[in-house]
């Protein structure tokens, strides 16, 4: 079974996660993935992806070298604020991409409290 | 008078421009040799030549390539005098030790973040890019401590840690 085989599952995580400068290279019998996510969150949720295909993380043929964007501005959410709102604040940016960034502390994207700091990818 | 002083002159002129045509040519023809040899033998080497005299200046790659250099010079048909002021580049480390020096990076940066997660016993070593991690952890620790070392982007993680409950 080749290794893209077996990580088939992260990569395809990984390809759907919208990391940037997402890279998949097979080299001396390491796999080495390299990216930029777009928060902590979608980077702990490749790892629990690896976790699955390989729980002692023992094969040694996965090099699993993601960073996390910094975020470029970081919102606080007031009182009336929508996610929708919030993103027509920032050229370009979309609710959906700051849900993306944010759902560590976003569990619901309908449901967002004053307070609230959210990273703005 | 006026007459005398312009043959003076002229006389002058005709007595230097012998002189010059004398070395020039033959100085231009070792140039020229000197260039074509020697500067095959390495780039950017200074060639100057005065006199028959040939001097050459610059780095080069080792102490062979350097006495091959002034051999060659010196048997350049019209020199007369030779000096040399070659250089021998000083050697950089080899690529076994810039592998050494890389390893050694990654162990210091390996070590410092793997002491951050405050787990004895924990411990790296690291040989050609690859980490070997030792020691023992609890499952729960596991992704953290792979982390730490993926996030270094070795070539090859080797888990040899003990996972406890």
């Amino acid at each position: 079974m080749s290794l893209t085989d077996k990580y088939k599952s992260l990569i395809s995580l990984a390809n759907s996660s919208g990391l940037s400068n997402l890279k998949v290279e097979e080299k001396g019998a390491v796999l080495k993935m390299t990216g930029t996510a777009p928060s902590e969150a979608v980077k702990n949720k490749l790892w629990d992806a690896y976790a699955v295909i390989d729980p002692d993380m023992r094969a040694g043929d996965l090099v699993l070298d993601i960073e996390v964007a910094a975020p470029s501005a970081v919102y606080e959410v007031k009182k009336g604020d929508t996610l929708g709102k919030i993103a027509k604040l920032y050229p370009g940016m979309t609710w959906k991409k700051i849900y993306e960034a944010n759902k560590d502390i976003i569990k619901n994207p309908d449901l967002i409290f004053p307070g609230q700091k959210f990273k703005i990818p | 008078m006026k007459k005398q002083r312009f043959i003076n002159s002229l006389a002058l002129f005709a007595i230097t421009s012998l002189l010059l045509l004398a070395c020039g040519p033959k100085d231009e023809k070792i140039a020229e040799m000197a260039n074509a040899s020697l500067g095959a033998m390495a780039p950017g080497l200074g060639i100057d030549v005065k006199d028959g005299k040939l001097s050459i200046s610059g780095e080069v790659e080792s102490d062979e390539i350097k006495a091959k250099i002034e051999e060659a010079a010196k048997a350049i048909k019209g020199v007369k005098e030779f000096s040399s002021a070659l250089t021998v580049k000083p050697k950089g480390p080899t690529p076994a030790e810039l592998a050494a020096m890389a390893d050694a990076a990654l162990g210091t940066t390996v070590s410092q973040a793997l002491t951050a997660l405050n787990i004895p016993g924990l411990a790296a070593a690291v040989k050609d890019s690859v980490i070997t991690l030792t020691g023992s952890v609890k499952r729960a620790q596991l992704i953290a401590v792979m982390k730490a070392a993926n996030d270094l982007g070795p070539k090859k993680v080797e888990n040899q840690l003990t996972i406890v409950k």
